[in-house]
């Protein structure tokens, strides 16, 4: 093998770890939301993630990857569509140049994840009332309008990126553009039965499992050493070999940041160390950074983080406020978070790291211009009008022809039950053969032989 | 002093409660997750394409021990805010009286 090859090996597997490790972040997001959820619709929100996935992944073969990062114009790819064979192999050779260091195929498995995180967030705030059909159609749709803007930002030659907007590992590609489509989807849901008073005052519905919320946080946390360091795409970058080494020492840094940060401030706002506003915290923290990661100073990662966290344990409440029912938190932790990250890579950028992932420049904080910062800003405002008007655009359509949210007696009753006919615990709600509280097996079948045959005793 | 015991569909336990605040002014209720069914014997559910007959459906038993003058008003309101108009699994309401009832806290004997 040749040193080039090596190199090649060395980054492919990097990537191929890293995709693995943001794909299991599917799993942490299953936990998160079904923690953070009733235990009625536990199995409908954890199995959704499952689907969405498969949506999003079949769409990214077939129109997403080639949209995203095939040979193109600024603002959208026109090659690479159900790529072949040959294409996949191919090492940085049209129609997936983006990617000089890996093969195409090592490329589509890590952005495809990216794909499936992105449309994840969006039923955070979806949750509970959503038909199931909503998912197919919808998740169609956002791949679609997410491979667009991640296009413009990531891919050589997008209109955002020769402008040099920093987004290491997406702040605003995923994140910021999930919570976009998560408020358009709450918006036109509206609330969960009961979720609002007569008064309009927020009422508390709490999840039904808070370890399974911190596993997903820990999973995600976990996949987020993927997520960021994976973003490098190769194991040197701008002549620093194991660069990624660093990118997940930032990433660290801010989430325990946030965590520290996030029950800190609901001690001192809220009156309680919540825990779910802890778990919040660490992922609003780990969203800002995912744009900076691979720009800023490890002080800047805390600051990043520690102020992420505080924004978003403000903004829950806040949103609430505005009457607006988003049962996971996403718009304020993936939507806020992904602002203030986007922005705080404008401030604290620093000019070394800037040169070394080779795009854009240092931040205001160290260079006194503000061309970085109004880059970052212009993005999203850029993203911000086309993922909201397309994600509100399709839902609305949808919900005048066919009507997006469930009945209230499917919403009563529980999606699991309702929709999928089982619920996700049913031996909490009725006896199953076997199961708590019944005989060995078999009673309520009323074709299956009784244990014992009737009068056997007597006739004995 | 009267029992007044009623089995109903579980989303409607606030309702119940709150209506029987309404209409007499007694508050305190105890509230028992139960299953059971009447002559609809339970629903079918879906499990991996296989039917899953459960004889039982969720249910809430409430009970309130109540003074015997409210009870009959007690039992009207029961029967009001518990019915749903569905075919069949509303439940049933039904009081009892009831004797040497002791409040826990003051020892007070409440007949």
């Amino acid at each position: 093998m040749t040193h080039h090859q090596l190199l090649i090996a060395m980054n492919t597997v990097w990537v191929v770890v890293a995709a693995v490790l943001v794909m299991f972040m599917q799993a942490g997001f299953a936990f998160l939301e079904a923690g953070l959820t009733r235990m009625k619709n536990a199995a409908h929100i954890a199995g959704k993630n499952i689907l969405v996935f498969g949506v999003a992944s079949l769409v990214y073969w077939l129109v997403g990857f080639g949209l995203a990062f095939g040979n193109g114009n600024g603002v959208l790819g026109t090659h690479g569509f159900a790529p072949s064979v040959a294409a996949l192999l191919a090492v940085g050779k049209a129609p997936f140049a983006a990617f000089a260091g890996i093969p195409g195929s090592a490329g589509w498995l890590f952005e495809v994840v990216f794909a499936g995180v992105s449309l994840a967030i969006v039923w955070g705030a979806m949750a509970e009332r959503a038909k199931l059909w909503v998912y197919f159609v919808f998740g169609a749709v956002f791949t679609v309008v997410y491979s667009l803007v991640s296009h413009w930002i990531w891919a050589p030659g997008g209109w955002l990126q020769r402008f040099g907007m920093q987004d290491f590992a997406g702040s605003t590609v995923v994140h910021y553009q999930g919570a976009l489509a998560a408020l358009a989807g709450a918006l036109l849901l509206g609330p969960r039965i009961g979720k609002f008073g007569h008064d309009g005052r927020a009422n508390a519905i709490p999840g039904h499992n808070m370890p399974y919320a911190v596993l997903g946080t820990l999973i995600l946390w976990f996949g987020w050493f993927g997520f960021n360091p994976g973003s490098t795409l190769g194991v040197a970058t701008g002549g620093h070999v194991g660069f990624f080494g660093y990118v997940a020492l930032t990433t660290n840094l801010a989430a325990a940041a946030g965590g520290v940060g996030g029950i800190c401030v609901a001690w001192v706002v809220l009156r309680k160390p919540d825990v779910s506003m802890m778990l919040n915290g660490v992922l609003a923290a780990l969203v800002a950074v995912t744009a900076a990661c691979g720009f800023v100073a490890p002080w800047a990662a805390i600051v990043i983080g520690l102020v992420a966290a505080g924004v978003a344990v403000l903004a829950v409440p806040i949103v609430e406020r505005l009457g607006i029912d988003d049962p996971i938190g996403a718009v304020a932790v993936h939507g806020l978070a992904g602002v203030w990250g986007t922005l705080a890579t404008g401030l604290f950028a620093a000019p070394a790291l800037a040169a070394t992932v080779g795009v854009g420049r240092g931040g205001l904080l160290y260079t006194g211009s503000a061309y970085q910062l109004a880059v970052q800003a212009l993005g999203l405002i850029a993203v911000g009008a086309f993922t909201f008007a397309s994600s509100y655009g399709s839902l609305w359509t949808m919900n005048r022809l066919w009507g997006i949210r469930v009945e209230p007696h499917v919403e009563t009753a529980g999606l699991d039950v309702a929709e999928h006919g089982m619920w996700g615990y049913p031996e909490f709600y009725i006896p199953v053969p076997g199961g708590y509280g019944t005989e060995s097996h078999g009673h309520v079948h009323r074709h299956v032989l009784p244990l014992r045959e009737p009068g056997a005793a007597e006739a004995a | 002093m009267v029992k007044v015991e009623a089995v109903i569909v579980r989303e409607r336990v606030e309702t119940v409660i709150d209506a029987v605040e309404e209409e007499t002014g007694h508050v305190g209720v105890t509230v028992v997750e139960a299953i059971g069914h009447g002559r609809e014997r339970g629903v079918t559910h879906e499990y991996r394409g296989k039917t899953f007959e459960s004889r039982f459906l969720p249910k809430a038993l409430l009970t309130f021990v109540i003074e015997d003058g409210l009870a009959e008003r007690a039992v009207t309101a029961i029967a009001a805010a518990a019915r749903t108009g569905h075919e069949s699994g509303d439940g049933l309401c039904w009081m009892s009286p009831v004797a040497h009832v002791v409040h826990h806290r003051t020892g007070e004997r409440l007949g």
